[in-house]
């Protein structure tokens, strides 16, 4: 499901520029929950500077990660749940494995986590022989389907209710409608009963709290609150920097992370679970379990140029606001994390290299930065990124993206100190250029490697005259 | 002995973050030098509400519950509110199976309703969360009793003014499925429980004496109106896997 495709980067954005459903989709998405989400933040009381302070929080929680996650750790623990810390997705999986070996688990019920498709869970649990059922509606949808989530809150925009109408009546058996109350109750009554026969739930972590030793998940359905009662064993999937030191963080943390997500005051659900069900409760599962994952975080963590990165609550705000998600949708991000997220964090755990497009691709218009509910500069280390392309970092495996390149910028360098050769330069080629294709008044094709400028855009002619001689040449009349 | 990972994993967080020694945790208190923000301070502040800054923060709730799709009613007592309830309950349609049933904690405020005596009338079972020891199997009845049942009756620690949200904590008669199983889910609670909002809720629920010495308890859940998706087409529709209603009963004595 997590098949990495980044480097498709260009061949699946075109085709999703084409797709005019998707766009249209896109469009009326980031129409509600964009701007939503920008007039949340201006309602607060204490207004959208709440962000930066919000950010301060994070920041010094991340600081601190060491002494915090040992905190958090040592609380789940004195309420009889289990914390198992796993370098990386391997070791995240087999532990999950492990327990569900363990305690002789045949079906799992999950709710909505990135982190597990960042792991690529499902398909070990499916090799393992269990059934493993995506609870979140639009998880859900995507996984009948067999694709992947298009969006980290919204995982089926890509699909009108048509094709979800079809995909229902072929693998859920119900009569063909294309009523989206109809066919959430189908889902409802259909996921109903894997609820309750589910041997293990398995959910992510929004931001747990060291103080108290809980996890916090959140959702509108209720998925995750069943996931986490209804089964004997609850499972919970942990980015290691999802945390925060104090109860009382997660007061301006909550209401800025619901308000990025979707534009709202609260979300429906809010759970705190912090170990297994009592003795005595009706309910609840009998083992709790939280897998702390580093995966690649610890190597962000080190860069003191990307650490911001881990202040991030994968809200999918600057999904919504972001112009080039707007045009090419998540698949095209090829990873499990798309959007301006995607295009730091995917370059950063996959290689920078093998990902660059993902990070050349944004327009560094600065609209996720002001839609991130915790500030984080996404156009600052999308420069970085490129900066390391250009340059080439050792320290994060990075080659040069192109030595032609590095070449070309040396000797333009040169060129353009030196007033006599440039002068020159511009004079050959306002001569040379005559020779080029035009279109109303515009160059249309630059000769040689350098056509890859005028391939989506014409490039203006260089002026017969340059600025230096037409100012001299008019100082010249003036005074003569 | 280390099989939990957890040394090396530390370790290497630690070089990540150029540390030498293990560090504490950051301060207790963010910001210090007496900030209005400090929980003792928020406290004060919300013990010493008069009459109509009370009033005040009921009005704000009942605003909230419109924006969230929650059904507020005010009883000046618990018998009315127990007779609204019930009707409410009788006009439900059961949604899975033909019978109609409730399940409802083991609390004094919900029991104070005395529901069983004013729906036994209608054949409508009320089924209390009362288990002392659970078995699987005892567990097993009762989660299939409240995934069948048609409406879950709970209290609340408290609800918070500024978005209509109930604050519940986990205690014995006090099962999570009853607020997130049932088609319908009704929550009775006293106009004292009524906080401000979620920085008022943290500074109780870390400063005042009872609740700091319980904690969160094992599962704290905050229900903020009925269960919704978005996931088709961005079009919102309620009952998603929870309860397609929620109704709150605010006591006033």
């Amino acid at each position: 499901m997590s098949a990495i495709s980044t480097e498709d980067y260009r061949k699946t954005a075109q085709e999703a520029i084409e797709d005019h459903v998707l766009k249209n989709a896109l469009a009326n998405l980031q129409q509600r929950f964009g701007r939503g989400a920008a007039e949340a933040y201006l309602n607060l009381p204490e207004g959208p500077g709440l962000r930066l302070k919000a950010r301060d929080v994070r920041m010094e929680a991340i600081g601190n990660l060491d002494a915090v996650l040992v905190e958090f750790a040592e609380n789940v623990r004195k309420n009889g749940g289990h914390v198992f810390f796993a370098r990386d997705a391997g070791e995240a999986v087999s532990y999950c494995l492990e327990v569900a070996r363990r305690r002789n688990i045949k079906s799992v019920v999950k709710g909505k986590s990135m982190l597990t498709e960042e792991v690529n869970l499902n398909p070990s649990l499916q090799e393992a022989g269990i059934e493993v059922t995506e609870t979140d509606l639009g998880e859900y949808i995507v996984q009948l389907a067999g694709e992947r989530p298009s969006h980290i809150l919204a995982p089926a925009i890509h699909k009108t209710r048509g094709d979800i109408g079809k995909l229902f009546a072929e693998k859920i058996g119900i009569p063909y409608t294309d009523d989206p109350t109809a066919l959430t109750i189908a889902a409802r009554k259909a996921l109903r009963e894997k609820f309750l026969s589910a041997d293990m739930g398995i959910s992510g972590c929004n931001l747990a709290c060291a103080e108290t030793g809980h996890i916090t998940t959140l959702s509108n359905e209720g998925n995750i609150r069943m996931c986490a009662t209804m089964p004997r064993v609850h499972l919970a999937f942990m980015g290691m920097e999802r945390i925060a030191q104090r109860l009382r963080d997660h007061d301006m943390l909550l209401r800025l992370l619901t308000r990025g997500a979707s534009a709202q005051e609260m979300p429906t659900y809010v759970s705190y679970v912090g170990g297994p069900a009592y003795p005595w409760q009706a309910d609840g599962p009998e083992e709790f379990h939280v897998v702390i994952v580093d995966n690649g975080r610890t190597k962000i963590l080190a860069d003191e140029d990307f650490r911001e990165m881990l202040c991030c609550l994968r809200c999918s705000a600057c999904l919504n606001m972001c112009p080039v998600y707007a045009q090419i949708g998540g698949h095209a991000y090829g990873h499990t994390y798309c959007g301006p997220v995607g295009a730091v964090v995917t370059p950063l755990m996959k290689g920078i290299n093998r990902a660059k497009d993902l990070c050349t691709g944004e327009t560094l218009c600065g609209a996720c930065r002001d839609a991130c509910p915790v500030n984080i500069d996404i156009p600052r280390m999308l420069l970085g990124l490129r900066a390391k392309l250009a340059q080439g970092d050792p320290r994060w495996g990075v080659r040069r993206a192109d030595r032609k390149e590095k070449v070309f910028y040396s000797l333009w360098s040169r060129l353009v100190g030196n007033r006599p050769l440039y002068d020159a330069f511009l004079r050959a080629a306002a001569a040379g250029q005559r020779l080029l294709p035009r279109q109303a008044g515009m160059i249309t094709r630059l000769p040689g490697s350098m056509h890859g400028w005028t391939k989506s855009r014409n490039i203006r002619p260089v002026a017969g005259q340059s600025f230096n001689r037409q100012w001299r040449r008019t100082e010249a009349k003036r005074k003569g | 002995m280390n099989s939990d990972g957890q040394e090396r994993f530390i370790k290497r967080v630690r070089q990540a973050l150029g540390k030498t020694s293990p560090t504490g945790p950051g301060p207790a208190d963010p910001f210090p030098g007496g900030s209005p923000d400090e929980p003792a301070h928020v406290i004060e502040t919300a013990g010493n509400r008069d009459a109509k800054q009370k009033q005040r923060l009921v009005e704000c709730l009942m605003e909230s519950a419109r924006r969230h799709d929650i059904t507020a009613h005010i009883h000046a007592g618990m018998q009315s509110a127990a007779r609204e309830m019930a009707a409410i309950v009788l006009e439900q349609e059961p949604e899975w199976g033909a019978e109609k049933s409730v399940v409802a904690w083991r609390h004094p405020l919900v029991e104070g309703l005395k529901l069983p005596e004013a729906l036994a009338p209608h054949r409508v079972p009320v089924h209390f969360c009362d288990h002392d020891v659970s078995s699987p199997v005892e567990k097993q009845v009762f989660v299939t009793k409240a995934a069948t049942a048609c409406v879950g009756i709970t209290s609340a620690d408290f609800c918070l003014a500024d978005s209509g949200t109930l604050v519940l904590k986990t205690r014995p008669g006090q099962a999570l499925s009853v607020s997130i199983a049932p088609s319908v889910h009704m929550a009775v609670f006293a106009a004292e429980q009524i906080v401000a909002d979620l920085k008022e809720l943290y500074a109780l629920l870390t400063c005042e004496p009872g609740h700091a010495a319980e904690g969160l308890t094992r599962s704290m859940t905050f229900v903020c109106g009925p269960s919704k998706t978005a996931d088709i087409e961005a079009t919102l529709i309620h009952g998603a896997h929870g309860p397609r209603e929620v109704h709150i009963f605010i006591i006033r004595s």
